[in-house]
């Protein structure tokens, strides 16, 4: 027998559904592309020397808004690192830890292909990911993407040997100090941009607009925040990994 | 006429909250939340799309007409929070599977409120 729909259910959708709407009727009016953008974009690239206008923005214009969007990330990675490792029932109330929701996950098999592929395609990975962070105000890529991508050629070399295996070659208290490092590393070049007038200040020589080192701080931000990416990136995969089958 | 990347937005956003509000399984829930995500995404993406413009990562040498970088770059802190919401919403669901064994948003009501009861 079907169930008759709540009316908060078909309020919720019929809310949805004017709201779907209203983008549909907006949005002709709503681009901007064409004459004035191509304006802005001129102006982004010569006061930034960037030819990547979104890093520009990004770096740029919006600079505030991408610090709080690290900061979200890193409180993000700490509430999953804390809830996954102290969450859950808690035993002193006497309510023990139980497995009984799902089976654990069997073990992937050692497959010599796998593993060989995985630690084949390592390195071009990081390569690209690195490439993607430092060229990111000149071309397509940026900082949280070339985190993400060297994250990902962890996690296939996690799915192939194992996240324990990978988990031993590293200091994980060394690698969530690092991360924190990191992030305060960007908030305080931020904050003495801010405190100079600027988010792209005189503290790193200006160089040859579209060249590696003509986008001053926004080469500086993009590697850092792609080790920041990287790391947070690894530590939630590899808690996952770790408590995979605990529920 | 709408583009048909907003266009396919719209449908999937309504998708998205009917699954959200209709589904009580709160992984299915979470995917609901994925597709509003997603289809914000695309939304953004899709408002330029209808021109023939150029991306904005080009140099002012050649640059004639190039879209509005704006959305773009809403579009990566949108995908980023996107990320780590997710990974930590999927942790309290992890968290509450663990303790009431099971992931039915009602089922967990009802044995909150049993436990809550005086």
């Amino acid at each position: 027998m079907m169930r008759r729909p709540r009316l908060n259910t078909i309020l919720a959708v019929a809310l949805a559904g004017g709201i779907a709407g209203l983008l549909l009727w907006s949005a002709p009016e709503a681009s901007r592309g064409g004459a004035v953008a191509t304006e802005r974009v001129r102006e982004l690239i010569a006061s930034t020397g960037a030819s990547n206008s979104v890093c520009s923005i990004v770096l740029g214009a919006r600079l505030l808004d991408t610090l709080f969007e690290v900061l979200v990330f890193s409180v993000a990675v700490l509430g999953v690192r804390w809830m996954l490792e102290r969450g859950g029932p808690d035993p002193s109330a006497g309510e023990p830890r139980t497995h009984s929701v799902l089976a654990p996950v069997a073990e992937i098999a050692e497959s010599d292909v796998v593993r060989r592929s995985a630690y084949l395609l390592f390195p071009p990975v990081t390569l690209l990911g690195i490439y993607l962070a430092v060229f990111g105000h000149l071309s397509p890529g940026g900082g949280f993407g070339g985190g993400a991508v060297a994250a990902s050629g962890l996690l296939l070399v996690a799915v192939a040997v194992g996240a324990q295996t990978v988990a031993r070659r590293f200091h994980e208290q060394a690698l969530a100090r690092l991360e924190w490092g990191v992030v305060a590393v960007i908030l305080g070049i931020a904050l003495v941009s801010f405190l100079l007038g600027a988010p792209k200040s005189g503290l790193l020589p200006a160089g040859v607009p579209g060249e590696l080192t003509g986008g001053g701080w926004l080469l500086v931000y993009n590697l850092l925040i792609a080790i920041k990416v990287f790391l947070g990136g690894w530590a939630i995969i590899h808690l996952f990994i770790e408590h995979r089958g605990e529920i | 006429m709408p583009p048909i990347g907003v266009a396919v937005a719209a449908v999937l956003f309504v998708i998205g909250v009917g699954a959200l509000v209709i589904r009580r399984d709160l992984v299915f829930k979470l995917l609901a939340l994925g597709l509003i995500n997603s289809s914000t995404i695309l939304l953004l993406i899709s408002l330029d799309a209808q021109r023939s413009t150029m991306a904005p990562i080009v140099p002012p040498s050649v640059m004639t007409d190039v879209a509005d970088p704006l959305p773009q770059a809403l579009v990566l802190a949108a995908i980023v929070i996107s990320f780590a919401i997710l990974a930590l919403a999927l942790v309290f669901v992890m968290v509450l599977a663990e303790r009431y064994h099971t992931t039915d948003a009602l089922r967990i009501e009802r044995a909150v409120a049993r436990e809550t009861k005086p």
